[in-house]
Formats: C-alpha cells, structure tokens, sequence
C-alpha cells in the first residue's frame, strides 16, 4: 500500500533539493544562472474525468523541480493503477534529472578549470600568437560546453572525456614547468 | 520417524561418499605421478575422515539420528559440489582446510543444529566468493531435491524449508526478468512442475516475501532492484505491465522505494556526500 508518509518524505527532499539547486545555480552563468531550458518534463494534468500527460517544451531546471513537485502532491488522491503510471512517469523524469546535474557539476567544474587557465594565460611568458591561440581554444571549448547542454544535455556523456582532455592538455602547457 | 526419509538420506550419505571418494582417489594418483608425496597423504587423511561421516545410530534417539543424518548429508553435499568445481582450480591444501572444517561441523557436536551446520558452511564457502557462493547453491539444491523427489516437500526440516525458501529467492534474484515462471523454478531445481506448484503455494504461505499468482513468482525485493535498473537504463515496457497485472503494491510499493533512494542521491549530490 501507498504511504502518505512516503510521498511526504520524497515532497520534502525534493524541495529541500530545489532550495539547493536554486543556490547552486547561481554560479551556473554559461546556463544563465540555472534558468536555462534544459530538459522536457511531463506535466500530469488532473480533472475530475481523466488524467492527461502533457509533454512540455524544455523547461529549467528549477521549473522541472517545480512540474515534479505539483505532479507527486496530486498522487494521495488517486486510484491505484493510475498512480503506478504516475509514480512509473516521475521515477523516470527524477532519474534524469539527477543525471542532468550530475553532468552539469562535472562540465561546471571544467569550465571553472578553463577560466582559471584564461585568467592566468596573461600572465605567462608564451608570445602573443601562442596566447591568442591558446585563448581561441579556451573560449571555443566554454562555447562547445554551452552548446552541448542547450541542445542535447545529454550528449555530455560522450563528449565529456574530450573536455577533459583538452583541460589536462591546457594545465600541462600553463602550469606544469618543462622538463 | 520417516522410514522413507531415513533409507533416503541413508542412501544419499553412501552416494556421495563413494563420489567423492573417486575423486579424492583421482587426485591422489595424480600426485602419486608427480611424486607429491605430502599432498598424496593428505588426502588419505581426508579419505579416511570421509570414511567416518555417516552418524551411528547407537549414538542418537530415533529423532535426533534423523537430524543427524540430514547434517551429514548436507555437508557431504557441500563437499562433493567443492571437489567437483575446484579441484583442478584452487591448490589442495586450500580445499583440504576447507574440507576438514566442514566436516569437523558434524564430528563437534554440531551434528543435532542443521540450520548452524548451514550457515557455518555458507560462510566457510564464502570465503571462496563467486564460486563458494555456486557450491553453497548447487549443494544446497541436490540435498534438497533429494529428500523432495524421494519422500516429498513434507519431510523437510522447518530448516529445509528456510534453505529451499533461499534457493528460489536466489533463482529469483538471479533472473533478467522481474520474475521467475513456475515451469522455470521445476527446471533449475530438478523437481516436477506438480510438487513446484505445491512448494510454491505452502512457501508462500509461510514467508509472505514469495509472492505467486498465475504460475509467476517473484519477492518484493526483486521488483524493487528491477525497477531500480529498469529506471537507470531506461528499458523494458512490456514486464513493468506484467508486474501492474500481477503484483501491483508490489509494484507501486518499488516505485516509491526507488523515488525515494533516488531523491536521497540527488540530495547527497548536492551536499557533497
């Protein structure tokens, strides 16, 4: 059987969860301080006749939070059956989700590591054109991130490693001494 | 006392030997031919601890011999199932350790407690992992069909019944589906679809987690780790419909148990832990 106490709990974390992404994303300015439209989430509409799912065009993070919130308060009231369907929809949408941030912590993080190697590019003794160049790969690669996430968010798990790649390529041409 | 049940376990005590026997000789001509003495005389000491696992029923009350001979039988099980799957795997004097251990389960009193002779033996067995764990099943299974195909599910112990319960949860487990049929339980196991339904229906009465309806059988915790993988990998439609059908708390009950341990990882995400 269905426990009140159960659909509380999960409201409850998942608010709490909402707090904190709304925190976290406002460092998040290459996906406009978390208000970027990521990812379609199905928003269950309840009348007295029928339940509809409504697939909606991308929407934000904070926003899908939100659609999941008002989808799993209407769950106490239904029918068994119809509540399996629902729980079936939001269990697959929260696991999305939690994928998407993960991804975006970890491209968030690369990006953080690009601009630090931006910031000290000016500093170092490289001549000008080997800047300029080095710069054009910085911003190209912050832009690619970008570009990723707007379109597929989930392509990130492919491309990941090449980022990574060209972050650890970066760090040995700026950072570590020449042997 | 079954007399049905004594000749059996009787029975299957001599079998058992006498395999494993053949094979302990086997072994000791191969390291006869290697001129591997030390080896080649610890397994006469092994066969002639062999020799001894058959409980003297001067020793027991009608009762208590049976519960003996259920011991031994099961231990000679294990072992037999050891010999079989390692014995060209792991060095003798690992399976000899392991071998005089078990036995030494029925020679120090232990004989009377089948359920500690069990799992003293599972854990022995696991020290071996993946491959200690298939020798617990196998021996398991061939001890339990044994007394079942011969005298019937009636003449299991209260601690039978517990093992055969764990045989099938194990089944269970180990299927890609979120559950087992019943023609699928009479297969693995090596007993008749007509004793599978019985075994099944009396289980499931007794242990509430075996859950049966329309000849499919699954357990609570088998629809909640499959809805787990089936939400992380985003596949299979067809059996989540089977499963509303069928068991659809259970169902219901999985969903709710994974949204939660997924919202506690988003949360810990976020925290950091």
């Amino acid at each position: 059987m269905i426990s009140t106490e159960n659909i509380t709990e999960i409201i409850k974390k998942l608010e709490k969860i909402k707090e904190r992404i709304r925190e976290e994303s406002i460092d998040w300015w290459w996906l406009d301080q978390g208000d970027a439209a990521l990812i379609n989430i199905t928003k269950i509409e309840y009348t007295k006749k029928e339940i509809k799912y409504v697939k909606m065009p991308k929407v934000s993070i904070k926003t899908a939070i939100t659609i999941l919130l008002n989808n799993l308060k209407n769950v106490y009231s239904l029918s068994k059956g119809k509540r399996i369907q629902i729980m079936s929809t939001i269990n697959e949408e929260l696991n999305e989700l939690l994928e998407l941030v993960e991804n975006i912590r970890e491209a968030h993080k690369i990006i953080e590591e690009f601009e630090f190697f931006d910031k000290i590019l000016d500093s170092t003794e490289k001549g000008e054109e080997e800047k300029a160049e080095l710069k054009k790969i910085i911003k190209g690669s912050i832009n690619w991130i970008k570009e990723i996430f707007h379109t597929k968010p989930f392509e990130w798990e492919k491309r990941r490693e090449t980022f990574k790649n060209i972050a650890k390529k970066l760090h040995k041409t700026l950072i570590e001494k020449p042997k | 006392m079954s007399m049905c049940l004594r000749k059996t376990l009787e029975a299957f005590i001599r079998h058992k030997r006498s395999t494993i026997n053949e094979w302990i000789m086997e072994l000791k001509r191969q390291a006869l031919i290697n001129l591997d003495t030390t080896t080649a005389n610890m397994l006469i000491e092994l066969e002639n601890h062999i020799g001894t696992l058959m409980p003297l029923k001067t020793q027991y009350s009608p009762n208590e011999y049976i519960t003996a001979l259920r011991s031994h039988a099961l231990i000679l099980s294990y072992l037999n199932e050891l010999l079989e799957m390692v014995k060209n795997m792991l060095p003798p004097d690992m399976i000899r350790d392991i071998m005089l251990k078990m036995i030494s389960l029925v020679k120090g009193g232990l004989s009377l407690d089948f359920g500690g002779i069990a799992i003293q033996c599972k854990n022995l067995l696991q020290s071996l992992h993946e491959i200690g764990n298939q020798i617990f099943a196998e021996g398991t299974r061939k001890y339990l069909v044994t007394i079942i195909e011969s005298c019937g599910f009636g003449e299991l112990s209260k601690e039978g019944e517990f093992l055969l319960r764990e045989s099938i949860a194990s089944l269970i487990q180990s299927m890609e589906k979120p559950y087992i049929t019943m023609e699928e339980i009479s297969m693995k196991m090596g007993i008749k679809e007509n004793q599978t339904k019985k075994i099944i229906k009396k289980l499931s009465s007794i242990y509430p987690e075996i859950l049966s309806k329309n000849d499919i059988i699954s357990t609570r915790q088998k629809i909640e780790t499959w809805i787990e993988n089936t939400i992380k990998e985003k596949v299979s439609e067809e059996e989540v419909h089977k499963l509303k059908d069928l068991f659809p708390e259970q169902l219901e009950s999985a969903y709710i148990t994974n949204a939660k341990k997924l919202t506690k990882m988003f949360n810990n995400l976020l925290e950091g832990e």
